[in-house]
């Protein structure tokens, strides 16, 4: 029995208040060695939605009618990261097929998707939290896109750093996790706009 | 035979994959009844906790939920038993939370007047903020409270309030959502004990 | 490639430490850092899942077709996993169940993948084990004192026991998801800082 919690809730909660990347620090690795730049960060984001919302409607779908009848949930980490792995290969291969431009633009990220957590983090927490469909679909695009808009504002917020005087052990990642810190608490801030349904 | 053909490549790869579940279903039917096991002593130790009834040792805590519980009947909406000379009500609930459910148990004195305790069997709210709603400073703050009104989650000190007659508890810092859902749970809860036991009597 | 093994500890747990030089696979368990067990629990997960897989990487180097190295790679870490997975489910469930999906979660810590990929395809078994028990260590002590002052400031307590007096007023901060980027952020300067100062004091 899934939880009735209204689907936009969840959209806009999972953009705001409970970003993936800010409150449950996942698909950090990316995060940090492509925020430099804002041109890849906009790619990356872009390509994490699309994973992200494909592959968790895919994982809805396996775990459902497959995982769950034949009582093979202890192979779900096997079988989820599979269906990311497969299906970032074959996303791959279709935009190089159909639209050469999108594939410069998205072709590097991809490789790197599959060992994004947050794509594997959505697949968990939409099992674990027991998600229907529509909740699943809606949870996963929140997800993505408050993790592109949180490695955009980094990018955008890194440029500024770049002309900012820094102690020499704090440059490079030292600085950026602490931006990274202050962006988690600017989002904390959104918690009230959500008590408001 | 060569490495890369493809021949090669998707033999070994069903090798490898039969070989890797083989041995998994194998450790997954191994642990399967502990498992259940568990499952069963975690919601034993939540009607425990609520009825106010501390059982350290994991091993005894069957045996003290058969004590307490004599006559329990796990699809009755409620079940009435006897503790310390007081008699009293669980109920098992299941509502909301920010992220999925929350289900638990609560329990109340027969006549209604105070609630004994609450326990938490399982969430999904985020560890170290939601998540502590099962912890025990915050579930203690039930115990004792009086039901003549609605139980209310503040934003207190977050340290606790143990004062059992003003209808007040601390919420969790920085997790107010989870604090607002436990608020609705358990004054649904409280309703709907009142509405069923209350139309008994 | 044949370091000897004090190296590979000296090097893992320090000069090329996981964490704070690589900045790799802090996702899967920043996020339980405000608990020491909870920490605890996850890193030696962590190090038996590195320690297991660059074993049997190393031991399969030359029968894995290259095509489909990263997946049976995968396929080896997701093993593991779910067998770290199970034991806990049957022996430690309360941890188990405060952990959720973050066990499932360490499939994706590129530390993993990455000690994999760099050491064990080039290397024997009993080697890449003790550099993945190593990668594993370096990962532990970094995160053991981010949980450790994140738990103290938190909630007064170390590994669930009360330390400190009853008045002390708990940092709610501490508790919440920034805290744990700024301690790691400032653990970083800190050591940077100190190798920063060991270079300049050879040249």
């Amino acid at each position: 029995m899934s939880p009735d919690i209204n689907p936009l809730v969840l959209f806009f909660a999972s953009i705001f208040t409970s970003n993936i990347l800010l409150a449950n620090f996942l698909g950090m690795c990316s995060f940090i060695s492509i925020s430099k730049d804002m041109k890849s960060s906009n790619g990356l984001g872009l390509a994490v939605t699309v994973v992200l919302v494909l592959t968790s409607m895919l994982n809805w779908v396996i775990l459902k009618y497959i995982l769950i009848p034949l009582d093979l949930l202890y192979l779900r980490y096997i079988i989820f990261i599979i269906v990311i792995a497969a299906t970032v290969q074959v996303l791959e291969m279709v935009i190089d097929r159909v639209s050469p431009a999108l594939y410069m633009a998205l072709g590097i990220f991809l490789p790197l998707i599959t060992v994004n957590c947050a794509i594997l983090g959505v697949a968990l927490f939409m099992q674990i939290r027991n998600y229907s469909f529509i909740q699943t679909v809606f949870f996963a695009a929140g997800s993505g896109l408050g993790w592109w808009l949180a490695i955009l504002a980094l990018s955008a917020i890194q440029k500024k750093l770049l002309k900012a005087p820094v102690p020499a052990g704090l440059k490079g990642p030292g600085i950026t996790l602490i931006t990274i810190g202050f962006m988690a608490m600017a989002f904390i801030g959104f918690s009230g706009m959500l008590s408001v349904q | 035979m060569k490495k890369d053909s493809i021949f090669y490549t998707v033999v070994f790869s069903f090798i490898i994959a039969f070989i890797f579940v083989f041995l998994l279903s194998l450790a997954y039917g191994a642990t399967k009844e502990k498992v259940a096991e568990n499952a069963r002593i975690t919601e034993a130790r939540a009607y425990l906790s609520a009825a106010g009834i501390e059982v350290a040792d994991p091993g005894e805590i069957e045996a003290a939920f058969n004590s307490a519980f004599p006559s329990f009947d796990e699809k009755a909406p409620f079940n009435e038993t006897t503790v310390n000379g007081k008699k009293i009500v669980v109920s098992p609930f299941s509502g909301n939370g920010l992220w999925g459910t929350i289900s638990g148990v609560m329990a109340v004195t027969a006549d209604l007047k105070r609630m004994v305790g609450l326990a938490i069997i399982s969430h999904n709210e985020t560890p170290g903020l939601g998540g502590r709603i099962e912890e025990k400073w915050f579930l203690d703050q039930f115990r004792g409270e009086s039901l003549s009104g609605k139980i209310e989650v503040i934003r207190g000190s977050g340290s606790g309030d143990n004062d059992p007659d003003n209808g007040k508890v601390d919420g969790i810092t920085g997790a107010s959502r989870t604090s607002s859902s436990i608020e609705v749970i358990v004054n649904n809860k409280i309703n709907e004990l009142k509405e069923m036991i209350g139309g008994i009597n | 490639m044949a370091d000897s093994p004090s190296k590979i500890l000296k090097e893992n747990i320090w000069y090329s430490n996981p964490v704070f030089i690589q900045i790799l696979g802090i996702c899967s368990t920043l996020a339980v850092t405000n608990n020491l067990i909870n920490t605890v629990i996850m890193t030696v997960g962590l190090m038996f899942v590195t320690g297991f897989t660059n074993v049997t990487v190393s031991l399969l180097k030359n029968l894995i077709p290259r095509k489909v190295r990263m997946i049976v790679q995968t396929l080896i870490i997701a093993f593991y996993v779910i067998i770290v997975d199970i034991l806990l489910r049957a022996y430690l469930p309360d941890v188990s169940k405060a952990l959720g999906p973050y066990v499932g979660l360490i499939i994706t810590n590129c530390i993993i993948m990455g000690r994999a990929e760099a050491f064990a395809q080039s290397n024997g078994p009993l080697l890449s084990f003790w550099d993945g028990i190593t990668s594993g260590l370096g990962y532990m002590w970094v995160l053991m004192i981010i949980a450790f002052v994140r738990e103290l400031l938190g909630f007064g307590t170390l590994f669930g026991m009360s330390v400190l007096p009853e008045g002390f007023t708990h940092w709610t901060i501490m508790v919440m998801a920034p805290s744990a980027f700024f301690l790691l952020g400032t653990f970083i300067w800190i050591s940077k800082t100190i190798m920063l100062k060991n270079e300049g004091g050879r040249k």
